[in-house]
């Protein structure tokens, strides 16, 4: 991928600067949560639930307590009482559904229903196999289509309290009479009158897989509980959120709980929200030592997965080939507890209408529960699924129209400006420049060695997402005595370069050199709050309050300058780190030293970005599109991709370096969830609990040919001009590659993953080729 | 269990303790001599985080007894810099590239990258083809491709 190397001048910001970990993370230096050792630490492991539903009778221990090395067993029993004394025991970012240990019932298998704390890992993991969990079993809804209908039973019968913090639910959520909790619609016009005066009418179906994150690093938490209050270190993407709940569950103030975020290995959504702080906490309390719970894969799978989803479309367009009626009525499914699923699905229902102008449309959009491992967030979320079936729709169109499928997408673009989404921010991009720039990247196919035999086929698409969720940002910067920077913010780094970003905008704007900016990692006790790591926000929201921050710094030290050499505020001027006056100049830190009266002290700023000053959402429209170049393998149904070349509207790329690598791996796990990957469960149970049978992108599975395209506008939210990035590539990746498969093989795949072998039966005619998706 | 007396070089320096029969040599790089580097993730052989190298290859210290390195040479990512810090071509390469984000996988791509290049690989096709035991979630391995594939080139022109 290329990036302009700088737009202007030739500061920190626009320059591809290696990240500032990365002498630590290529040296095998950089500390995770499961490289924290305490002092008299103890290990931790989950007894899980064998069945998807059932009422617990019993949970015989006894094996357990007398193995050598075991210290306690736990159970839900245990929460409420001394040591632990939990004031709740469930919690959740819009619904308290989740227990910290299953109560009562269970409602997926794998649900955490005790906890063993031993000497070590290893004893505490085989103490937990040999507790027996005694569960009556009942009938589970164990699949999204048949938890919608009539018949089914409820997963969850009574209601549970809500959640009133960062994540507000768009409507209430509706328990015990179906398990469609929570239907969110958005419309304009009149979708069936337009529908029934169209000259063409189109209905279709659309399936997505459940998909695992697969984060590398699996959670861990370490927690310690003394008379100061809660110290935990934990692979959490938003420790602000998790400092809440468990001041929340403990009953102790928010100024007494302290979450530490060493760097994580990955997110993706997958470490958004409280996890397992709140059971890792109350096992300190009941041992009165640190402990530290680090899950394997098969149980990270458990905690949270991206929706699984199924779109139904109709569509209607008159006689100039234009669409006058879209309707995309999706239902995901959640699994067993909410976590931010009312979000997911109001944001899937502006996802499954893209950048596109519709005088009439309507997005219809489900909650749905099941007894499966709960549905959390995942890059966009509810995203690639609506994507999927739109970009995939909107390809039979075209190719019913005989109308090219990029002309065909042009002709609906949504113009800068336009309210194209009642009560939402009116487009803020120039689509049709970015698809100009999309079609300009060169590639012939030419790499295609034409002996290899198989089937040729392009396909495009585009994801256009409404990110930058919870616009509330704090940050400190210190200017130390010596002009060196530092930086706090509440963002976490799991990756994507959080860290790197925010020191090259806070030397910017203070003119420091970048050497002399370190940022700190996270931690509540310390740091500044922070909303969220996620959606695409970061760069924009942490970066709006580093910028906030820096230029409070700088104004005070300009002010100071004029006043000692008795200039104008406007003749003083701040780089490389020395402050210049006319016939004056005098490092940075020599005005800290003059105000405090010695060589120490520091000049603190602060920052705040607060949700008044985004009256409307989304606070950016994130952009993305992408041209896939495919072959199929007719006699075995493998797809691979060849090519994929894209863009990404940034507005401003920060650091190109790192923001190509944000887009290459979105891209990735865009391949991941169009070819490979897919959670399976047979009734209730999940069949494919491990890497050796979940099956992610690997090296070679990557196109030959990837060429991105940033598109800098300057037209953004955030510190010079910049808009978030991050997940938008990844939405159209689905799209575009089953449309190159249609352009190959003539073929509609309607369900994800293009396995060989729903691809070989689809070829075929048969049975199982994902026809109608349904 | 009786423990196990074993005997073997770790990053250039001699080694010896005792180990239990059943301990995985992961645990004990990890929690015996504090090297952290490893990572533990799939616990399968699948995914490579773990990846430690006995007698120049690349193992998965995840499902290999601590037992068997006895007599062996064992290199971790922690041996891999100069003892002055400098860095080994390798990572330099990846540092400048770009080839890492949340730096989990990135000690097991550096070390298997290693042993592939010690061993005189130094095509793309063939370093990619033996890169397929290492999983990368975020970088989609284009930059980590361009990382080992320069690298490659510079160790090949130095030697």
């Amino acid at each position: 991928m290329t990036g302009k190397d700088s737009l202007s001048g030739s500061g920190p910001v626009g320059a591809r600067i290696p990240r500032l970990d990365s002498y630590d993370k290529v040296t095998g230096r950089a500390g995770f949560a499961g490289d924290i050792h305490l002092p008299g630490m103890w290990h931790a492991a989950i007894v899980k639930s064998p069945v998807p539903k059932g009422r617990i009778r019993g949970i015989d221990a006894s094996e357990a307590l007398g193995t050598p090395g075991v210290k306690a067993v736990i159970t839900a029993d245990d929460l409420r009482s001394a040591p632990i004394d939990c004031a709740d025991i469930r919690y959740g970012v819009v619904v308290r559904d989740r227990p910290i240990l299953a109560e009562g019932r269970v409602t997926f298998q794998g649900e955490p229903v005790a906890a063993v704390v031993a000497v070590d890992r290893a004893t505490a993991r085989s103490a937990a196999v040999s507790v027996v969990v005694d569960v009556q079993e009942e009938p589970a809804a164990t699949d999204l289509d048949s938890a919608m209908g009539p018949e089914s039973p409820l997963v969850h019968e009574e209601p549970f309290e809500i959640e009133d913090a960062v994540y507000k639910s768009p409507l209430p959520l509706e328990f015990g009479e179906s398990n469609v909790t929570l239907t969110y619609v958005t419309q304009d016009g009149d979708v069936e009158a337009a529908l029934e005066s169209s000259t063409r009418r189109y209905e279709a179906s659309y399936r997505f897989p459940a998909i695992y994150q697969y984060a590398m690093e699996p959670f861990c938490s370490v927690a310690q509980v003394d008379r100061v209050g809660i110290s935990v270190w934990s692979s959490a993407q938003h420790p602000s959120q998790v400092t809440r709940d468990l001041a929340r569950i403990f009953d102790v103030p928010l100024a007494k709980v302290r979450v530490v975020v060493p760097y994580v290995g990955g997110g993706f959504g997958s470490k958004s929200f409280t996890h397992i702080e709140p059971l890792t906490v109350a096992l300190a309390k009941a041992v009165g030592r640190p402990v530290r719970l680090e899950l394997d894969i098969a149980e990270s799978m458990t905690m949270s997965r991206r929706h699984n989803a199924l779109a139904r479309v109709r569509s209607g367009v008159d006689e100039h080939g234009q669409i006058i009626a879209f309707d995309i009525d999706l239902a995901y499914d959640g699994g067993a507890y909410t976590l931010l699923g009312p979000y997911v699905v109001a944001k899937g229902a502006f996802r499954g209408l893209g950048g596109y102008e519709f005088p009439n449309y309507r997005a219809t959009s489900k909650l749905v529960f099941t007894n499966t491992s709960p549905a959390g967030s995942m890059r966009s979320v509810g995203g690639p699924q609506a994507a999927f079936a739109l970009e995939s729709h909107l390809d039979e169109i075209a190719h019913d129209l005989g109308v090219d499928p990029l002309d065909f997408r042009r002709n609906h673009l949504a113009a800068r400006g336009s309210e194209f989404r009642r009560g939402r921010t009116p487009m803020d991009a120039d689509l049709h420049d970015d698809l100009k720039m999309l079609e300009a990247i060169p590639w012939e196919g030419d790499r295609r060695d034409a002996d290899e035999g198989g089937l040729h086929g392009t396909g495009v698409a585009m994801g256009i997402a409404d990110p930058g969720a919870s616009p509330v940002s704090s940050a400190v910067v210190r200017l130390n005595a010596d002009g060196s920077l530092t930086v706090s913010v509440g963002s976490t780094e799991i990756g994507q370069g959080v860290r790197t970003v925010v020191a090259q905008i806070a030397a910017e704007t203070l003119g420091v050199p970048f050497e002399q900016v370190a940022v700190t990692y996270t931690d509540t006790g310390y740091g500044p709050y922070d909303a969220s790591t996620g959606a695409s926000r970061s760069t924009t929201m942490s970066g709006l309050a580093v910028q906030r921050a820096t230029s409070e710094i700088r104004d005070r030290v300009v002010g100071m300058a004029s006043q000692v050499w008795g200039c104008n505020e406007e003749a003083v001027e701040i780089s490389e780190g020395v402050v210049r006056g006319p016939g004056s100049s005098e490092p940075l830190g020599f005005f800290v030293g003059e105000h405090f009266g010695q060589r120490g002290g520091n000049f603190i700023g602060v920052g705040e970005v607060t949700a008044h000053e985004f009256p409307t959402t989304p606070a950016f429209w994130e952009v993305a599109a992408g041209v896939a170049d495919v072959t199929v393998d007719t006699e075995t149904g493998e797809v691979r991709v060849d090519a994929y070349r894209s863009i990404a509207d940034v507005g401003r790329a920060v650091n190109p370096l790192l923001m190509e690598g944000q887009e290459e791996g979105a891209v990735a796990q865009g391949i991941g969830h169009t070819l490979f990957e897919a959670l399976e469960w047979e009734d209730g149970m999940l069949m494919n609990d491990s890497m050796l049978e979940y099956r992610v992108p690997r090296i070679s599975d990557m196109p030959t040919y990837m060429h991105g395209e940033l598109a800098e506008a300057e037209d953004g939210p955030g510190p010079f001009g910049l808009k978030g990035a991050g997940e938008g590539g990844l939405i159209p990746v689905g799209g575009a590659v089953a449309n190159a498969v249609f352009d190959a093989t003539g073929v509609r795949i309607r369900e994800l993953p293009l396995t060989p072998e729903r691809v070989w039966r689809a070829i075929r005619g048969m049975a199982g080729g994902g026809e109608e998706g349904s | 269990m009786k423990a196990v007396a074993i005997e073997f070089t770790l990053n250039g320096r001699p080694e010896a303790i005792e180990v239990q029969p059943n301990s995985l040599m992961l645990d004990v790089i990890r929690d015996q001599f504090g090297l952290t580097g490893a990572k533990r993730s799939c616990d399968a052989q699948v995914c490579g985080a773990c990846t430690i190298l006995m007698d120049r290859l690349p193992v998965s210290a995840c499902t290999t007894l601590a037992a068997e390195m006895d007599g062996a040479d064992i290199l971790t990512i922690e041996g891999l810099a100069a003892p002055d810090g400098q860095l080994h071509p390798l990572q330099r390469s990846f540092v400048e590239m770009g080839g890492l984000q949340c730096g989990f996988c990135t000690p097991g791509f550096i070390l298997t990258a290693h042993a592939l290049i010690e061993d005189g690989v130094t095509d793309e096709t063939a370093l990619i083809e033996g890169l397929e035991g290492n999983i990368c979630r975020c970088t989609g391995y284009r930059k980590i491709i361009e990382g080992v594939t320069a690298a490659a080139g510079e160790i090949a022109r130095r030697d």
